[in-house]
């Protein structure tokens, strides 16, 4: 069976889809020997980020072990991460 | 473990064998792609510089096209030029010919014009084709490999997959004593203190780190707004959300080993270990400095199957894409599986670092199959005037 999702680093805080997935879908994620059962509540496609954990607004987005920017807003696990609820800091740095 | 490739003077070892034509300026690039075309066995490498060069640029073009020059692919060199005040092919020739390899130039003005020149250069070519047909491929150390890694169309698990896949195929090389690296540091900004993070002394750190500030300051000076259109709207659409996702796939490629050196573009690193290029994004700049640099084969993933090919250094295009791998046959050499580089990278890294030792040994890749190495350029980073 093709792999759904995974989690590219034991830091992370986003999954990252494999496939496209469907709101409501139940994935078992595994990172570390630590697993994680957790449901999608928003669709995600191919290649795109999913929240694994509650993120709080202004707090750090990990991905791949290392920072890639911070929530815009309160993200609930299971919804999509991407340029609508986050921002990259380099980006955000200029505009200040 | 070995490779089959050809032994140079300088103690390099060819993974092809061709007799280089170089154009020391754009205006020669007919003449020395027709040169190259009557002759089998040589490859022609033009460019659009080296007409009215201001400093840096004039440093950082004959460095780089003397050490093309040099690159242990080339059995000898014909430079192919005009004669007149703006082109120096002797000062390119002198470079090319401290590595102990055959060099001549063919000029122009000197030979009573063009179609005069071209019938001299084809039998200078034709000799050094014969020559350097002798040379036979013999069994070489992995010591002898110099890996050059590049990416082409970032999606969001090309790092993790395809540029992990080539990262982790220059571990093998490093692991069995060989060197290689990687260039673009466009690519690069947003991630740079990961990758200085590896460097193996403080001097290598603050010299990556100086080598990405210097880039993003000519790009500010210069009025381009870099972070506003980074990460693209391709990027944004396949879910890249900010430079520094797109930075972190990218320096994947690098592997793991530790940073052992930083260089300019054009120059040639001592070859330690890992080491870094300074390139900008463009494919063709940027695999241009990685040749320069001496890599003898090339390694480059490309989600978006981009049609390239070098003279006269193998590229080995790779892809996670599975369509694309059908439906572009003559593009692309080798699928990497997600599933499987998501599970095992070492096992897909081996499996590519084998086919690389395939390919420096002689098989062919897609490109050099067609012939599909017209893709190059030289950076230069002054204002075109």
């Amino acid at each position: 069976m093709k792999t759904k999702a995974v989690i590219l680093d034991p830091k992370d805080n986003v999954g990252v889809a494999l496939m496209d997935l469907k709101s409501g879908i139940e994935l078992d994620l595994r990172v570390s020997g630590q697993a994680i059962h957790m449901k999608l509540v928003e669709p995600i496609p191919y290649q795109h980020k999913f929240s694994i954990t509650h993120i709080d607004s202004g707090s750090e987005i990990i991905k791949d072990g290392v920072v890639i920017g911070e929530a815009t807003q309160d993200i609930k696990q299971g919804q999509h991460v991407h340029v609508h609820n986050m921002t990259g800091l380099r980006v955000k740095a200029t505009k200040k | 473990m070995e490779f089959l490739g050809y032994p140079r003077k300088d103690g390099s070892a060819g993974t092809r064998n061709y007799v280089g034509v170089i154009s020391s300026v754009a205006c020669t690039s007919d003449p020395a792609n027709w040169i190259a075309n009557a002759v089998n066995g040589c490859a022609a490498f033009t460019h659009r510089q080296a007409c009215g060069l201001i400093s840096p640029d004039e440093e950082i073009f004959y460095r780089t096209v003397i050490n093309l020059g040099k690159n242990p692919n080339l059995a000898g060199v014909l430079v192919v030029s005009p004669d007149c005040a703006d082109s120096d092919p002797d000062r390119i020739a002198n470079g090319i010919a401290e590595s102990g390899k055959p060099v001549e130039v063919c000029k122009i003005h000197q030979e009573g014009g063009v179609m005069l020149a071209v019938s001299k250069g084809i039998n200078a070519a034709r000799r050094m084709a014969n020559d350097a047909s002798r040379i036979k491929r013999e069994p070489m150390p992995i010591s002898k490999l110099r890996h050059g890694v590049e990416c082409g169309g970032s999606t969001p698990i090309s790092g993790p997959v395809t540029n992990a896949a080539q990262g982790t195929a220059l571990d093998f090389v490093i692991e069995n004593s060989g060197s290689g690296g990687f260039s673009e540091t466009t690519e690069v900004i947003g991630a740079e203190h990961v990758i200085a993070a590896r460097a193996i002394n403080d001097k290598v750190k603050q010299k990556m780190l100086k080598t990405v500030r210097d880039y993003e300051e000519r790009l500010k000076a210069s009025g381009i707004d870099f972070l506003g259109g980074n990460p693209d709207h391709q990027n944004i659409e396949d879910g890249l959300s900010s430079i520094e996702e797109k930075a972190v796939g990218a320096i994947h490629k690098g592997g793991t080993k530790p940073l052992t050196e930083v260089v300019g573009y054009g120059e040639v690193p001592e070859g330690k270990g890992m080491f870094y290029v300074d390139t900008p994004g463009n494919d063709l700049m940027s695999v241009t400095g990685l040749v320069a640099a001496g890599c003898n084969v090339i390694t480059y993933s490309t989600e978006c199957a981009a049609p390239y090919g070098f003279p006269f250094v193998p590229v080995i295009k790779i892809t996670a894409r599975q369509d694309h791998f059908k439906k572009f046959p003559d593009i692309l050499d080798y699928l990497v599986d997600i599933d499987r580089a998501i599970t095992n990278i070492r096992d897909v890294g081996q499996e590519l670092f084998n086919l690389m030792l395939e390919v420096a040994s002689g098989k062919k890749t897609q490109s050099e199959l067609i012939g599909y190495t017209c893709a190059q350029d030289i950076w230069s980073i002054v204002p075109t005037a």
